[in-house]
């Protein structure tokens, strides 16, 4: 009997993921504590195309060498795009070896530096945003001039979460309309410059990015080790926080909430002292770092970088925060290739995952074929091998505005440039909850 | 014409939720795209889990969008399709007339939609694969009357006789057609006479019953389906998940 399996499935699946209360809302502020420290943002950007994608160490899944991707043939769509689109400008040749991937989606440092092919624009940033390694917190002085390094900041900066990425992704489909956080981003799409000038080295800049995605050490009950774990915390190059308007910590992206107090009073008061003369703080700039906060009902979310990102691309990062709990996995997929990656802190995408989606998408035909969306149950070995998970997956169009790709004749065949949105959930009626999110991530990419 | 939008006159707008169901490979997409696209592919691969998508039917006194879930007939998926037709108030069971089996799965998808999906669903039974009967439709019921199928000759494929199918939906008070996808023949009609058969009382807004909120039945069921996953990042870490 049909129903009877679906039920059986439903049950084996919950029982693997986790019995508690799921109905959890992200206006629920009481219930938000254990509910936001488990899931955090972070974007990756990927070649599948490279054989050299695949990483060896792992230090944040603690999983097992993951299998390399198979080589996947590139498209020349993608490479030979004019410049003047200024969107997804894929490097021909891996300019640099360096920099193991932080994740299993396998980080390729050539992409992340290309995507940032106009960054050298350090000058279109306000002065005030300089940046520079010299007050980093590892203690160690350097010389060497503030302009290489605001380079090499500018190149490796990951700014390509939630949004942001979107938008450059789908510039393609405005055209010649440049965007605002696109101007914000400073890019200017002739600047290109060649890869050894553009990222020259920083090793403590890297060496400070390379630990940026590690999970900083649990406090010792004693506090014996307080220190370094407070040095570790403020190492890091980017904090999102969200608090309770009350003031209460809600989640943090490094550190737990012990650790954090002190800042988030400090920002609490920082934010109520400006809504007390009616007048809301949006931002402020101390020294190398950029502080945007963003208001959201009962809560008040607090991006801190180093990395020179706009405000703007703050503030979707920190819209992407405040996803559904139904979102699993979000992926953005362009050509064949992973392009941007959104998972819970606790779980990367496993490889052998990515692989099979993508050859679900890109070698059996038919979800592709049939325009409009698809939701397809699968199972991510990787993740879970005993249970369901549901993919949403939606075909954009970058030629026709940003319409959903219902009119497409699915006859024509040259749609390697095509952009997917799949969006993974474990909930088996989430397919409108998806779709919804899809509609927001769309026109947030395009307005 | 089906799919024509945009009147001039504002005509009161409902969405309506519509599924597709049948055996594997009787043509189940394929009428779905030539409904949406007006187009049609040779060998079209396997769904996997289902297609969503949307097509306007504008009728003379409203228009009616649908929100067709084209759902995959391999067996395998078999366990999917409550999801899929629950809440739906129409459904299109699909057999291939070249596969007399076809018929029989349709009919055991026609008892599962009586006994489980909504009460007032509207049925429509499709025969699909006209074009690879021998022309002449009017003929054919007639030569089938004596119930030995395919005797008009080696060329005609068909194994399922019209008048046994009709007589099967008669009695179930289902609507009856034979289309062909690749053709096109009487694809939009079975979409307008679905319309057309949708009684009024049910139509609620485009954002109604039938709209947004039908995957999920609501109640037991629904919390049943839940999977927590903010609690995954420590139970299912430590248990269930391989990572």
């Amino acid at each position: 009997m049909a129903d009877d399996n679906t039920n059986e499935v439903e049950a084996k699946h919950k029982s693997d993921l986790s019995p508690s209360d799921a109905n959890i809302k992200p206006q629920d502020v009481n219930n938000m504590d254990e509910d936001r420290n488990k899931n955090t943002l972070a974007v990756y950007v990927q070649d599948t195309t490279s054989g050299s994608a695949s990483p060896n160490i792992n230090p944040v899944s603690r999983e097992g060498t993951p299998p390399p991707l198979p080589p996947r043939p590139r498209h020349q769509l993608l490479e030979e795009r004019p410049t003047s689109s200024g969107t997804l400008k894929l490097p021909k040749s891996g300019g640099r070896p360096s920099l193991q991937s932080k994740a299993t989606t396998a980080l390729s440092q050539q992409d992340i530096q290309s995507f940032y092919n106009g960054g050298k624009e350090v000058h279109s940033k306000p002065a005030s945003r300089q940046l520079s390694f010299t007050n980093f917190g590892f203690g160690i002085s350097r010389s060497g001039s503030d302009a290489d390094d605001s380079a090499s900041v500018k190149s490796f900066a990951p700014t390509l979460e939630a949004g942001a990425d979107v938008e450059s992704l789908l510039g393609e489909a405005l055209q010649d309309q440049e965007t605002p956080a696109w101007k914000a981003m400073g890019f200017r799409p002739d600047g290109l410059h060649s890869e050894e000038t553009l990222f020259a080295e920083d090793p403590y800049f890297e060496r400070a990015f390379k630990h940026e995605f590690d999970e900083v050490d649990e406090m010792k009950p004693d506090g014996s080790n307080e220190a370094i774990v407070m040095n570790q915390w403020r190492s890091k190059l980017k904090h999102f926080m969200i608090l309770s308007s009350a003031g209460k910590p809600i989640y943090s992206r490094h550190g737990d909430d012990q650790l954090i107090t002190n800042y988030i009073g400090i920002v609490q008061t920082l934010i109520s002292f400006y809504q007390g003369a009616k007048n809301e703080l949006k931002g402020f700039t101390a020294g190398d770092v950029r502080f945007v906060i963003m208001s959201k009902g009962p809560l008040n979310l607090v991006a801190i970088s180093r990395l020179g990102e706009s405000d703007g691309q703050l503030r979707n990062q920190l819209e992407a925060l405040t996803r559904s709990p139904n979102l699993l996995y979000g992926l953005i997929v362009a050509g064949g290739r992973l392009v941007s990656v959104v998972r819970p802190k606790k779980h990367s995408l496993h490889p052998g995952d990515l692989h099979l989606i993508f050859n679900m998408l890109f070698e059996a035909g038919s979800v592709k074929a049939g325009g409009g969306e698809n939701w397809i149950p699968l199972c991510l070995p990787g993740f879970n091998n005993t249970g369901f998970l549901y993919m949403y997956v939606s075909f954009l169009s970058l030629t026709q505005s940003s319409e959903p790709l219902n009119d497409r004749p699915a006859s024509s065949a040259g749609d390697e440039d095509e952009v997917a949105i799949l969006l993974i959930s474990a909930e088996k009626e989430g397919f409108h909850e998806m779709r919804q999110m899809r509609d927001v991530l769309v026109e947030v990419a395009t307005v | 014409m089906a799919d024509s939008t945009g009147a001039a006159a504002p005509k009161p707008s409902s969405s309506v939720k519509l599924v597709l169901l049948g055996e594997a490979a009787v043509g189940k997409s394929s009428l779905v795209m030539r409904f949406v696209n007006n187009d049609f592919q040779e060998n079209k691969e396997p769904t996997i889990g289902a297609a969503f998508l949307t097509q306007k039917c504008n009728l003379p006194t409203r228009t009616i969008k649908f929100e067709i879930w084209d759902t995959a007939g391999q067996e395998r998926f078999a366990s999917l399709a409550p999801m899929y037709y629950r809440n739906a108030q129409a459904a299109l069971v699909v057999y291939d007339i070249t596969k007399a089996s076809s018929l029989t799965k349709a009919q055991h998808w026609v008892a599962e939609l009586q006994r489980q999906a909504s009460p007032g669903i509207v049925i429509a039974l499709v025969g699909n694969k006209l074009d690879l009967a021998n022309a002449g439709g009017a003929g054919e019921s007639e030569d089938d009357a004596d119930g030995v199928p395919d005797e008009e000759g080696d060329s005609d494929a068909r194994k399922v006789p019209t008048k046994t199918a009709k007589a099967y939906a008669d009695e179930e008070s289902l609507l009856f057609f034979e289309t062909s996808a690749k053709t096109g023949m009487n694809v939009a009609e079975v979409f307008t006479a679905i319309a057309n058969a949708i009684p009024e009382t049910q139509l609620k807004g485009p954002r109604g019953v039938g709209g947004q909120t039908t995957l999920g039945s609501g109640g037991q069921q629904q919390d049943a389906s839940r999977v927590n996953l903010a609690g995954a990042g420590t139970a299912g870490a430590k248990e269930g998940c391989a990572c």
